[in-house]
C-alpha cells in the first residue's frame, strides 16, 4: 500500500509558469528556483507560458507538455526548490463565481429595477440588472478570475438614481474580487432622488 | 483645483512586445514574443516575456532579461521592477531573489520579495484587447495602439484603444441618458481628465454617438459633460457635477438639453446629526422653476423590526404666465409656495405562511400650498416571495395607493364635473396587484415573467390610468463569454390600442 502511494506520488505533475530555463534550474512565478536534473532540456519552456513538471525522487524537476491533470504549482514539494518561493505561487487563472447581493433602502418603489453599473462599460446606469432575491434584496452571480477585481456602483437605471450614503453624498464605486464563493454584500442607503 | 495632477499625464512606461494581450478583469497585461519597456525615469527593461500588474504599478520581464539605467547594466534570468522605476528585483536561476540598488551596481539577497515575480497563467484567447504597444498611466489609464478586440467571431481592429480604470468618483460618472449599449472608446485620459467616445443604441431611437468629458478634482468632486447625436434622432446633451463639502455635505448640479427643453437643478445635502437636508433649486426654459428644502431623519429603528423616517418640507414653484391654469386669474398665481410633511413605516422581512417572506410599507403625505390647495397621498405595498427551487422564485404584492388634491370651495372648478379627462372629483385610487416568476439559471442566465393587474380610477383607455393587464417578460443571456444581452418586453392587452408595446427593452453588456 505505501509503496502504491510512493509510486502514485513519483508521477504527479504540477502546472507551473516558468520565468527562465537554464540548467541551474527552472525560476518560476513566484520567484522559486526548482532543481534540475543534470540531463534536463529546457526545449519546449517558454518564459510566461504554463508548462508541467514532473519532480523524481531526487527533487529534481523535469519540463513536460501542458498536462491537464498537473497539480497546482502551490502543491510544489519544498524539497524540489533550490530557492524556495517566499509565498505559494498565484495566479492561476481560473474562474470563480463571485455573488454580489445589494439591500435597498425600504422605501425603493415596489417592483424597482436594480442595476449594476460597471467599470467595463464606463458605468452605464442600466448595464446589468439584478435578480430578485426578496422584497428588499438583489443578487448578481458574476464570473471573474481569481484574484481579478470589479469596481461597480448600484443605481435604479439612470444618472439621476445613483446611490448615496447616509449622508447624502456619493459613496466611492464598490470593489468586488475574484475569490471562490465571494459574497460581496452591499447596503444601499439613500438615492440620489430621494427627497 | 481641477486639472491640478494634469502635468502627471505622461506615461510611466511604455511597452512594446510581440504581442501584448490586455485582461481587463484583472487589469493584467500580458506580452509574448519579446517585451521592451521604457520607464519614464530613463530605464530600459527587456526579456522574452512580461505581465503588469497595473493594480500594483508592477511588472515582470522574463527570459534572458536585461535593464539598463545610465551607464548601468543587469542582467538575470527574471526582473521585477515597480513602474516608476525605484524598486528592481532580480532574478537569477544560481543566486535566487536580490535587490538591486539605483545604479545597478550592487545586489542584496531578498528571498522575501517573491510576490513580485508573479506571472499569472492566463490564456491568450481571454485577453479582451490585443495589441502590440502599451502606454501605462500608473493607477489612470492604459493606451494600447493598435488595439484589437478578440472574440469568437474575429478581432475588430482599431488604430488605438484608451482603456482607464481609475476608480475615482469622477471616472464613475456619465452625463449621457442611459443606453441599451453604450460601449465607452477612450480618446484622451489624465489623472483629471477623461474624454471617451460612446458608441450606443438607445431604446427607441437607435444607434447613436456620444462624447463625454469627465474633469475631476482632488476632493473627490467632478464635473462630466455629455453630447450624443442619434443616427435617427435630435441632439442631446447633459452636464452633471458632484463635488463634497466638508465630511458631511455635497453639492450636485445636473442640467440637460433635449427636443428643445433646456433644464438644470441645483442642489445642497447636508446631514446634521440624524437629519439630512437638502435644497434642490430647478429651472427650465419653459419659464418654470422652483425650489424645495426638505428635512429628512434618517431611517430609525421604531421597535418590533419596524423602521421608519419621517420628512418635512418648505419651498416653491414659479411659471410665467401662472402656474394654476385653471385658476381665475392665472398671471396672479405664477408663484405657489408650499410646506409639506411624509411620513414613512416599512415592516422588516418576515417569514409568513407556506415558506413566504413578506414585508409592508406605508407612506402618508400632505402636501398645503398658498394658493389655496393641499394634496393627502397615502400608498400602502405589502410584497412577498417564496422560492420554488434553487432557481425560481415567486413574487407577489399588492400596492394600494389613495390621494386626494382638494381645492377648498373651488374644486369644481378644477376638477369640473363633466366626462373629461379630469372629470372626477380629484380624489383618485391605483392599485396594483402583481405576481412575477423568476427563473436564475446561473451566472448571466435569467427569465423573468410579471403579470400586474391595475384597478385605478380614473382609469380610461387613451386618457389616464394604467393598463389594466399587463404581461412582461425579462430574458437576460451571455451567447459567448465576452458578452451578454438582456431582452424585455411587454403585451398590454389592447390598451390604448397596443397589444405589443412598441419597442423592446435590449442592452448589451460584457
Amino acid at each position: 500500500m505505501i509503496a502504491a502511494v510512493v509510486a502514485a506520488a513519483a508521477v504527479l505533475t504540477y502546472r507551473v509558469v516558468p520565468l527562465a530555463c537554464t540548467p541551474a534550474g527552472i525560476a518560476i512565478a513566484g520567484g522559486g528556483v526548482l532543481r534540475v536534473p543534470a540531463n534536463a532540456s529546457c526545449a519546449g519552456v517558454t518564459p510566461g507560458r504554463a508548462i508541467a513538471v514532473t519532480i523524481d525522487a531526487e527533487g529534481s524537476a523535469t519540463p513536460h507538455a501542458l498536462d491537464a491533470a498537473a497539480h497546482p504549482a502551490s502543491e510544489l514539494p519544498a524539497a524540489a526548490f533550490a530557492f524556495a518561493p517566499a509565498s505559494p505561487a498565484a495566479g492561476e487563472g481560473a474562474d470563480v463565481t463571485i455573488t454580489i447581493v445589494v439591500r435597498v433602502p425600504a422605501s425603493t418603489a415596489t417592483g424597482s429595477d436594480i442595476y449594476l453599473a460597471t467599470e467595463r462599460s464606463g458605468y452605464n446606469p442600466a448595464e446589468i440588472r439584478m435578480d430578485q432575491l426578496d422584497a428588499r434584496r438583489y443578487r448578481l452571480q458574476l464570473p471573474l478570475r481569481v484574484g481579478a477585481r470589479l469596481a461597480f456602483r448600484v443605481t435604479r437605471g439612470s444618472s439621476t438614481t445613483i446611490e448615496r450614503d447616509a449622508k447624502g453624498r456619493l459613496p466611492a464605486p464598490h470593489i468586488a474580487t475574484g475569490q471562490a464563493g465571494a459574497t460581496f454584500e452591499i447596503v444601499v442607503a439613500a438615492w440620489s432622488d430621494d427627497t | 483645483m481641477l486639472c491640478s495632477r494634469a502635468a502627471n499625464a505622461a506615461p510611466e512606461a511604455r511597452l512594446e512586445g510581440g504581442r501584448l494581450f490586455f485582461y481587463a478583469d484583472s487589469l493584467g497585461i500580458t506580452a509574448r514574443d519579446g517585451a521592451r519597456f521604457v520607464l519614464a525615469n530613463g530605464t530600459l527593461v527587456s526579456g522574452t516575456a512580461a505581465y503588469v500588474d497595473l493594480r500594483n504599478d508592477r511588472a515582470v520581464v522574463a527570459g534572458n532579461a536585461q535593464a539598463t539605467r545610465g551607464g548601468g547594466t543587469l542582467r538575470g534570468d527574471a526582473i521585477a521592477f515597480d513602474l516608476d522605476g525605484r524598486r528592481v528585483d532580480v532574478l537569477s536561476t544560481t543566486t535566487g531573489i536580490g535587490r538591486v540598488d539605483a545604479a545597478f551596481a550592487s545586489t542584496q539577497p531578498a528571498p522575501g520579495d517573491g510576490d513580485l515575480f508573479a506571472f499569472p497563467d492566463v490564456p491568450d484567447g481571454r485577453a479582451y484587447i490585443r495589441a502590440r504597444r502599451a502606454e501605462i498611466v500608473a493607477r489612470t489609464s492604459v493606451r494600447f495602439r493598435p488595439a484589437a478586440f478578440p472574440t469568437s467571431a474575429g478581432a475588430p481592429p482599431v488604430p488605438m484603444y484608451l482603456y482607464t480604470f481609475a476608480a475615482r468618483n469622477g471616472y464613475a460618472a456619465t452625463a449621457l441618458a442611459p443606453g441599451a449599449f453604450d460601449q465607452p472608446y477612450g480618446l484622451y485620459s489624465t489623472p483629471n481628465a477623461l474624454t471617451e467616445l460612446h458608441l450606443r443604441y438607445l431604446n427607441g431611437i437607435g444607434p447613436s454617438l456620444g462624447l463625454g468629458e469627465n474633469l475631476i478634482d482632488n476632493n473627490d468632486g467632478y464635473i462630466a459633460g455629455g453630447v450624443e447625436t442619434p443616427l435617427h434622432g435630435r441632439i442631446a446633451d447633459g452636464l452633471n457635477g458632484y463635488r463634497p463639502l466638508g465630511p458631511a455635505g455635497s453639492v450636485s448640479l445636473t442640467a440637460s438639453s433635449n427636443d428643445g427643453l433646456h433644464q438644470a437643478q441645483l442642489g445642497f445635502t447636508q446631514a446634521v446629526g440624524s437629519l439630512v437636508s437638502r435644497l434642490n433649486y430647478g429651472i427650465t426654459n419653459g419659464g418654470y422653476s422652483s425650489a424645495l428644502l426638505s428635512l429628512r431623519t434618517r431611517d430609525q429603528a421604531l421597535g418590533g423590526g419596524i423602521t421608519g423616517h419621517t420628512s418635512v418640507s418648505f419651498g416653491f414653484q414659479a411659471q410665467d404666465g401662472g402656474l394654476l391654469s385653471l385658476a381665475p386669474n392665472p398671471p396672479l398665481e405664477s408663484t405657489v409656495w408650499q410646506h409639506g410633511i411624509d411620513v414613512f413605516l416599512a415592516s422588516p422581512l418576515v417569514h409568513g405562511p407556506w415558506k413566504t417572506t413578506l414585508s409592508a410599507t406605508a407612506d402618508g403625505s400632505r402636501t398645503d400650498y398658498s394658493y389655496p390647495q393641499h394634496f393627502n397621498a397615502l400608498e400602502t405595498v405589502v410584497s412577498g416571495s417564496r422560492r420554488l427551487d434553487r432557481a425560481l422564485t415567486l413574487f407577489f404584492g399588492y400596492d394600494a395607493r389613495w390621494s386626494a388634491d382638494i381645492f377648498p370651495d373651488q374644486q369644481a372648478r378644477f376638477y369640473p364635473p363633466a366626462a373629461t379627462p379630469y372629470g372626477y372629483a380629484g380624489y383618485g385610487t391605483m392599485r396594483l396587484a402583481n405576481a412575477d416568476v423568476q427563473y436564475v439559471a446561473g451566472p448571466y442566465t435569467s427569465v423573468r415573467v410579471s403579470y400586474r393587474r391595475a384597478d385605478d380610477f380614473p382609469q380610461a383607455n387613451f386618457l389616464t390610468g394604467r393598463p389594466p393587464n399587463e404581461v412582461h417578460a425579462d430574458l437576460r443571456l451571455r451567447p459567448a463569454s465576452n458578452i451578454g444581452v438582456a431582452f424585455g418586453r411587454s403585451y398590454d392587452f389592447g390598451w390604448n390600442g397596443a397589444r405589443w408595446v412598441p419597442g423592446w427593452n435590449v442592452s448589451v453588456f460584457q
